[in-house]
């Protein structure tokens, strides 16, 4: 194993890097920007080196400049996170050729995988079922018969996409053209590869994904599934593990698609295989994550692994550290994505200062975060403050001590999510497991804020009372000796 | 003198109906006695009607967080709520939140219709195209591709109706 690791991250992914080198005695480097040097995970590492960039997030995408801070500081291995250049085929090879250790898998299995069109294709040669799907490019009468032959309603989808970007929903024949042109402006944008394909649009799907570990030898273990349906814009905000309501040989078949499919690439390192679950029970690879997801702790919470410590395992050259059959599942664990942005506003990002943060404590209760108070929340990075993870023996009741701690959570000062997912972890149907990638929206009228009663009224007293003129004109006493009961603000 | 409240998105007149024996207020439609109040750095604490209130707030530019019984209520101050007039709103398109410029679609002198592109801005990943609400024509466009703005900056200015190009 390494004895000192980079981090070519930010945010809480980096903290949560930095507990399990701390924990293996394993030396730590963080990078940031200015506008991050007062964040945790600058005060948690052994050494921190500071980036230039004109835009703070281009300095997590300097290649140059973090290479060359792992060579400054000693350490001998980088650790990407997600996000940034996880899954930058580039930046893989770049490391190897600084004669340092990527951890996660060989650039050419990053590059078969990041292109959608192409890990498709190979998904199918393993005989892993993929969702009919047709290419994107050429004449109009022929995109048209292939359009037909998938069937409407369809989706334009970006071959380097993810996330939702360079995608999009066709419902006839008409507008698709318009479709495909909008989605390979958009492909062309975020990722400078305007190729895009046609797939059939699986309604209602569920969306499970499978953690796995490989050695680089075509040693394979899956680490079971994870139910990740709970989307909006595209992106998760609730996942769990193991998926609610998923027969036994389902859940074997599914297990078995993506340890083939990551044995056959050779693959190394932790990895996430992707599937659609459509109502019927059919299942279909969506594309595979070449690196640690955002949800991982679900997974450790239920196998009681630590994940980021197998990684560097791994990259060091270490054998798989079990066997299948060690692995045993154990409860049910649910996971929340605590966000900067305001749901009654259609999810939309939203910044501020982080004024006060209490975090709830609990035995079977994890907080994965990488904020602290004054830290400002910028439109530069992505809305993702913290994660909050609840372990519980069965699904219901790891659900209700998850809502049991958002309710407990203080996160003041940017506007949050928290109340939603409370809400969220409240509803019927969810609580039934009545799950698929609509859900959200499908339910929006109930998930959306209600009213305030005697609370909002004590909310707005509280208001009135931070005002100078309200309390002068309250308690007739001249500031600054304005004084009501206790006041010290 | 009434206080402007806007909390959870609707408008609460508040007002102070007596000052002795005790702190009388009306809020909205509820009428209320405050017995006590305490507020020690991020906590406060309140006895209003006989029944305690326990929590945690904090006041930012344009309203006050509070955090109480598993619910953020966010109230905007009434100068927040106040603060952009209509008249300006309809000549100016600011920005609600910070963000960079990703496309400018409209072009100074340009006459617009309702629901022509204005520009594509993006905020943490989230992109969005601005379109406008009503005819006019554009006098400024005071960003260009790129450009990184803070809340509240001027995006684009419009012409009066009537008024010369």
């Amino acid at each position: 194993m390494p004895q000192r690791v980079l981090i070519a991250n930010r945010g809480e992914i980096a903290c949560r890097i930095l507990r399990t080198l701390r924990a293996l005695g394993i030396g730590s480097v963080a990078v940031y920007t200015f506008e991050d040097r007062s964040a945790p995970h600058v005060a948690l590492a052994d050494q921190a080196v500071r980036l230039e960039a004109h835009a703070p997030s281009a300095a997590y995408l300097d290649q140059a400049q973090l290479i060359d801070a792992a060579r400054r500081t000693g350490a001998e291995a980088i650790h990407p996170g997600y996000g940034f250049l996880a899954e930058s085929a580039a930046f893989a090879e770049r490391v190897a050729a600084a004669g340092l250790t990527f951890i996660g898998p060989d650039a050419a299995v990053i590059r078969l995988m990041g292109d959608k069109i192409r890990a498709r294709a190979f998904a199918a040669e393993q005989g892993v079922a993929v969702a009919p799907s047709a290419r994107g490019d050429g004449e109009p009468a022929e995109l048209a018969a292939r359009a037909a032959a998938i069937g409407f309603p369809l989706l334009v989808k970006a071959a380097a996409g993810g996330g939702g970007k360079g995608m999009r929903t066709v419902q006839a024949a008409a507008e698709l053209a318009d479709a495909l042109h909008a989605a390979a402006e958009e492909a062309q944008r975020y990722f400078g590869d305007a190729r895009v394909y046609l797939e059939r649009r699986i309604e209602t799907p569920r969306h499970i994904e499978v953690q796995v570990l490989g050695d680089g030898q075509g040693n394979v273990v899956h680490l079971f599934e994870r139910e990740c349906s709970l989307q909006r814009r595209y992106q998760k905000i609730l996942e769990e593990s193991p998926a609610p309501n998923l027969p036994a040989d389902k859940r074997a078949a599914i297990c078995a698609a993506a340890v083939r499919l990551a044995s056959a690439a050779r693959y190394r390192n932790a990895g996430t295989v992707e599937f659609m679950l459509a109502p019927g029970g059919e299942f279909y690879f969506l594309e595979m994550n070449t690196r640690l997801q955002v949800e991982h702790p679900v997974t450790e919470l239920v196998l009681d692994v630590d994940l980021v410590a197998e990684q560097l395992r791994l990259a060091g050259g270490a054998g798989l550290s079990f066997a299948q059959e060690d692995l045993q599942p154990r409860g049910h664990a649910i996971e929340c994505r605590i966000c900067a942005e305001e749901p009654q506003q259609d999810f939309r990002p939203a910044t501020g200062r982080v004024q006060v943060l209490r975090v709830p404590q609990g035995p079977q209760l994890r907080f994965d975060g990488g904020i602290g108070v004054g830290q400002t929340v910028t439109p530069a990075f992505d809305s993702l403050l913290a994660k909050l993870i609840a372990h519980g023996d069965t699904r219901g009741e790891a659900a209700h001590s998850l809502e049991r701690a958002l309710r407990d959570l203080v996160l003041l000062g940017v506007p949050t999510n928290i109340d939603y997912l409370a809400r969220l972890l409240r509803h019927p149907q969810f609580l039934a497991a009545e799950l698929h990638t609509g859900f959200l929206e499908a339910h929006a009228a109930e998930l959306r804020e209600g009213g305030g009663g005697a609370d909002a009224v004590a909310a707005a007293l509280v208001a009135l009372l931070a005002d100078v003129d309200f309390r002068r004109a309250a308690y007739e006493v001249p500031e600054p000796h304005a004084s009501i009961g206790e006041w010290r603000n | 003198m009434p206080y402007r409240l806007r909390i959870g998105g609707r408008d609460v007149a508040a007002e102070i109906t007596a000052r002795r024996p005790q702190l009388l207020l009306r809020i909205g439609e509820v009428r209320c006695a405050l017995e006590s109040a305490r507020i020690a750095g991020d906590e406060f604490e309140l006895t209003v009607d006989g029944v305690r209130y326990r929590g945690y707030w904090c006041a930012g530019a344009d309203e006050v967080q509070v955090r109480l019984n598993g619910h953020t209520y966010r109230v905007e101050r009434p100068r927040a709520a106040l603060a952009a007039t209509a008249a300006a709103a309809d000549e100016e398109l600011r920005a609600s939140m910070p963000g960079v410029v990703v496309a400018v679609h409209c072009a100074v002198d340009q006459q617009l219709a309702a629901g022509d592109k204005l520009l594509t801005l993006e905020s943490m990943k989230l992109q969005m195209t601005l379109l406008a609400s009503h005819a006019a024509r554009v006098r400024q466009v005071h960003v260009a591709p790129q450009a990184v703005f803070e809340r509240g900056a001027l995006l684009v200015s419009f012409a009066r109706a009537g008024e010369e190009p």
